[in-house]
C-alpha cells in the first residue's frame, strides 16, 4: 500500500460523514449575513465608521433632537416599528379555519422528510436550502435552545416575492402529535411581520428572556424584512418542540390561493 | 461559465452573484470539511470551520482576482480557520478528538497502523500538517498546496519531505510523494 494510500486510509477511517453540512453551511452563512448587512442600512453611518468621536456626537445630536420632538419620534418608532402590526383578524379566522391535514406516523416509522428545494432570488444569499415548495420556505439556521419545556430552533422564514398578504403557518409532531410553538425571537426588537397567534401555548424561558408560545405564527409578508425592495422578504422566529418529540414534523402553511405541506426532520 | 478544475469559474472576475457563489462553493464545501477534520480532529468544530470559513469566503469573494483560484482560496481560508482555531485555549484538548479505539474493526492490525499514523500527523505542527493533508489527502498538486500554504513551491516540497521523515522515517521519501 503507498504511503498516499495509508494517510486516505488512517483519516477516512474516523472522518465522519456530513451529508448536510452544505445545508447548514448555507442557512448559517444567509443568517450571519443578515446579521452583518443590517447595520448597514443606516447608510449615513458610513462616512462615521472609524470615527468614534464623531459618531457620538451624532449620536448626541440625536439623542436631543429626540427630546425637543418631546417623545413624537419615540412614539412613531415604537408604534411602527417595535410592535407587530395588528393582523386582519378576518383573514387569519379564514386561514385558521382550514383544516390541518397532517399526516400521522406510527412511533418508529420513518419520517417522511420533504426534499430540500432551493429557492433562487436576489438576497436569499448563497448556498440557500429551503424547506418547502413554495411560496413559503423555512431555513433553520442550526441555533438551537434548550429549556427544561423542550429545545427551540432559530428559524427563518422567506416568502416568494409574488405572494403577498397574510401567511398562516402551523406545525405538529407526526409521531407524537405534540403541538410545536412558535416565540418571538427576544433578542430582536423588531418582529419584522412574524407574529406568533393562534392561542397561548404556555410560558418559558430563552435567551434569557421570558417569552410567550403560540401554537401558530402568522407572517405578514408586507412586513418582513427586505434590506432592498428586490429582495425576498424574511423573517424569523423560535420554535419550539416539547421534551419528548419526535423530530418529526410536519407543517402546513396556508395563505391566499395556497395550502403548503411539507415535513422536516430535526 | 466553464470548468477549472472540477470548479465552476466565473467568466468575469469579481461579478459573482449569491448564486453563483453558491454553485461554485457547494462542491468545496465537502473537501473544506475534510481538510478541517484531518488538521482538528473534531467533527464539530470542523463544522463550525467551514461554516465561518464559507462566510467569510462570502464577504471577501468579490476581492478574488483570479476565480480559479477558488477552491486554493477557500481552502487556504479554512487552513487559517483552523489554525486560529486550536490557538484558542478550549481546542488544546481537541487535538485527539475521537477515540482512536473507534478504528479497531474488522481488520484489527491495519487500523493500529492506521491510528498509529493519525497520531503521528496529529504530532506535526500546523504548517507541517496542512501540507501533508492537503497533498496526500485531499490529493491536491504542490503549486495548489504551495499557494494555500502562502509559501513557495521549493518550500512546500521541502517541508513536505521534511513531514514524510518524522512521519515515515523508514519510507522512501521519494516513494512516498507518489
Amino acid at each position: 500500500m503507498s504511503f498516499r494510500a495509508e494517510i486516505h486510509d488512517a483519516i477516512d477511517e474516523v472522518t465522519p460523514p456530513a451529508p448536510m453540512l452544505a445545508s447548514r453551511v448555507g442557512a448559517y452563512v444567509l443568517a450571519e449575513d443578515r446579521v452583518v448587512r443590517r447595520p448597514r442600512l443606516g447608510t449615513w453611518m458610513r462616512p462615521l465608521r472609524g470615527m468614534a468621536g464623531v459618531l457620538a456626537a451624532a449620536l448626541v445630536v440625536m439623542l436631543l433632537a429626540g427630546l425637543v420632538l418631546g417623545g413624537r419620534l419615540w412614539r412613531d418608532w415604537n408604534t411602527n416599528v417595535n410592535r407587530p402590526m395588528p393582523i386582519n383578524h378576518t383573514q387569519l379566522k379564514a386561514l385558521e379555519d382550514r383544516p390541518l391535514n397532517l399526516p400521522v406516523i406510527e412511533a418508529g416509522a420513518a419520517c417522511p422528510i420533504s426534499l430540500l428545494d432551493s429557492p433562487v432570488g436576489p438576497g436569499l444569499g448563497p448556498l440557500v436550502y429551503g424547506d418547502g415548495v413554495g411560496p413559503v420556505y423555512a431555513q433553520g439556521t442550526g441555533l438551537r435552545y434548550g429549556t427544561s419545556w423542550g429545545t427551540y430552533i432559530l428559524t427563518g422564514y422567506v416568502v416568494r416575492p409574488t405572494f403577498t398578504g397574510l401567511v398562516l403557518i402551523r406545525a405538529r409532531d407526526l409521531q407524537t402529535n405534540q403541538m410545536v410553538v412558535f416565540a418571538h425571537n427576544p433578542v430582536n426588537k423588531d418582529y419584522y411581520g412574524a407574529i406568533p397567534s393562534g392561542n397561548v401555548a404556555g410560558k418559558d424561558f430563552v435567551l434569557e428572556h421570558q417569552v410567550l408560545t403560540y401554537t401558530e405564527l402568522a407572517l405578514q409578508t408586507e412586513k418582513m424584512y427586505r434590506e432592498v425592495a428586490a429582495f425576498w422578504p424574511l423573517a424569523g422566529t423560535l420554535q419550539g418542540f416539547p421534551n419528548g418529540s419526535s423530530g418529526c414534523i410536519g407543517f402546513q402553511v396556508d395563505g391566499a390561493g395556497f395550502t403548503e405541506h411539507f415535513v422536516v426532520g430535526y | 461559465m466553464e470548468q477549472v478544475a472540477g470548479v465552476k469559474v466565473l467568466e468575469m472576475p469579481g461579478a459573482v452573484s449569491e448564486h453563483d457563489f453558491g454553485d461554485l462553493l457547494r462542491p468545496l464545501i465537502e473537501p473544506g470539511f475534510r481538510l478541517a477534520f484531518a488538521m482538528l480532529r473534531d467533527p464539530q468544530a470542523a463544522e463550525d470551520v467551514v461554516q465561518e470559513a464559507s462566510f467569510t469566503a462570502w464577504r471577501k469573494v468579490a476581492r478574488l482576482n483570479d476565480p480559479s483560484r477558488l477552491r486554493a482560496w477557500f481552502l487556504g481560508v479554512v487552513a487559517n480557520k483552523c489554525r486560529n482555531a486550536r490557538r484558542g485555549k478550549w481546542k488544546v484538548g481537541v487535538t485527539l478528538g475521537l477515540p482512536d479505539e473507534l478504528s479497531v474493526v474488522s481488520n484489527e492490525e491495519r487500523s493500529m497502523q492506521g491510528a498509529d499514523l493519525r497520531r503521528a500527523v496529529a504530532r506535526l505542527d500546523h504548517d507541517d500538517r496542512l501540507v501533508v493533508v492537503l497533498y496526500f489527502y485531499l490529493d491536491m498538486p504542490l503549486d495548489e498546496v504551495a499557494l494555500i500554504a502562502g509559501s513557495s513551491v521549493a518550500a512546500t516540497r521541502a517541508r513536505l519531505y521534511r513531514s514524510v521523515r518524522r512521519l515515515r522515517p523508514d519510507v522512501a521519501v521519494q516513494e512516498a510523494l507518489k
